[in-house]
């Protein structure tokens, strides 16, 4: 699960803070990254801001550090590249599943994956994927 | 007591083009409805319904509407002739001063390359602070040019002998999910949905949009689940699409 998507998770499970909630923790400038991180998926070259997300939702920086190295990108590639080769992929769920299978497609927002021994495809949405094998774990 | 079919139009407070819309008659046919054509019984029907009225309100025959009189213009008074005015001298406004985010951008593609800010300012010949918003603009441009250009994260990830089907992905766009859920529900197939927090939902898929699916679930409620809390979904057996293939 990339960075973005984890922020956005863990904002949810804190009752959805508004900018202007984040505005009185983090400052002005701050809250701009924050965002760009969340909503439009960038990976700031300055990381001296994820220990203050870090303190702000009383988690450990190290987890979102570990986020940050798992983009939706590398996710993308990782599938592609199984996709072109014909090979199995594990995807390690929020649920604490593990979907191991083929992806018969992906776009934006989800993964088309043939479980193996099962008929039916499972459509696994991509920022529900926590990790997966090959990642930089 | 009928009334004309405009007036009643105009104290519901819609337009002809709502009127047809709603009614489903073309905009044309109301007018001319309006202008005094005989209105036949299953039209008067349907304006009726989407009036709110009973049928017998709507005059078969309307009287056309008063034509409204221009009001006459203004008498044409002389223009007073303009004095001779000196063109005033146009001044160059100072250029804003560059963003923050633009010298961040520069700080940032500098120690990508390898120079430091001190450097950096020795080259641009100012402090990073002082530049305005187009020398900003110049630096950034002249500092990418000298990125190699095969040095992006995701080059560096390809695989050797690895063959780019970048135009058949549809990156970007939401369009084989899309697909998968309007076979399903064509199919008027069964979802089941498992949520991040474990809970399932099973039902018939109603509706779906970019942010949401709608099932009517076994007891006849109508569930609308948030993408962003589903970790994953399908079809049951015996109605399954066949994979969102475009």
């Amino acid at each position: 699960m990339s960075l973005s998507d984890h922020l956005r998770y863990l904002r949810a499970l804190h009752g959805g803070p508004s900018n202007a909630d984040l505005r009185q923790v983090l400052s002005e400038e701050d809250t701009g990254l924050y965002f760009a991180i969340e909503q439009r998926y960038r990976d700031v070259s300055t990381a001296d801001i994820l220990p203050k997300i870090a303190a702000y939702y009383h988690v450990p920086v190290e987890e979102l550090q570990w986020h940050r190295a798992r983009s939706r990108k590398a996710l993308a590639l990782h599938i592609h590249a199984a996709l072109q080769d014909h090979a199995i992929v594990a995807l390690r769920l929020r649920t604490g599943e593990t979907l191991i299978g083929y992806p018969v497609w992906w776009d934006l927002a989800a993964i088309g994956l043939q479980p193996i021994g099962e008929e039916d495809l499972v459509v696994v949405q991509r920022h529900a994927v926590i990790d997966w094998e090959g990642s930089n774990s | 007591m009928a009334e004309d079919l405009w007036k009643i139009r105009e104290r519901k407070q819609m337009s002809v083009a709502q009127l047809a819309l709603r009614s489903g008659l073309k905009q044309d046919l109301i007018d001319e409805y309006e202008e005094g054509r005989l209105l036949t019984t299953p039209h008067r029907a349907k304006l009726a319904k989407v009036l709110y009225v009973n049928e017998d309100d709507i005059k078969r025959h309307s009287a056309p509407r008063p034509k409204r009189e221009k009001p006459a213009p203004p008498p044409a008074q002389p223009k007073p002739a303009k004095p001779a005015e000196e063109k005033p001298v146009e001044s160059v406004p100072e250029p804003p001063p560059a963003r923050q985010g633009q010298i961040d951008f520069l700080k940032g593609l500098a120690r990508h390359l390898g120079v430091l800010p001190a450097q950096l300012e020795d080259e641009i010949g100012q402090p990073l602070g002082e530049l305005s918003v187009p020398e900003a603009k110049h630096w950034i441009r002249t500092l990418q040019a000298r990125v190699p250009p095969n040095l992006t994260s995701l080059d560096k990830a390809k695989p050797e002998g690895y063959r780019s089907k970048r135009a058949h992905l549809p990156e970007g766009i939401d369009l084989f999910e899309a697909n998968y859920l309007l076979e399903a529900r064509q199919a008027s197939a069964t979802l089941t949905v498992k949520m991040f927090n474990g809970e399932a939902f099973s039902g018939l898929l109603l509706g779906f949009g970019p942010y949401t699916l709608t099932l009517r679930t076994g007891d006849n409620h109508e569930v609308t689940l948030s993408k962003l809390a589903i970790a994953y979904y399908q079809c049951e057996r015996g109605a399954r699409p066949a994979g969102g293939a475009i």
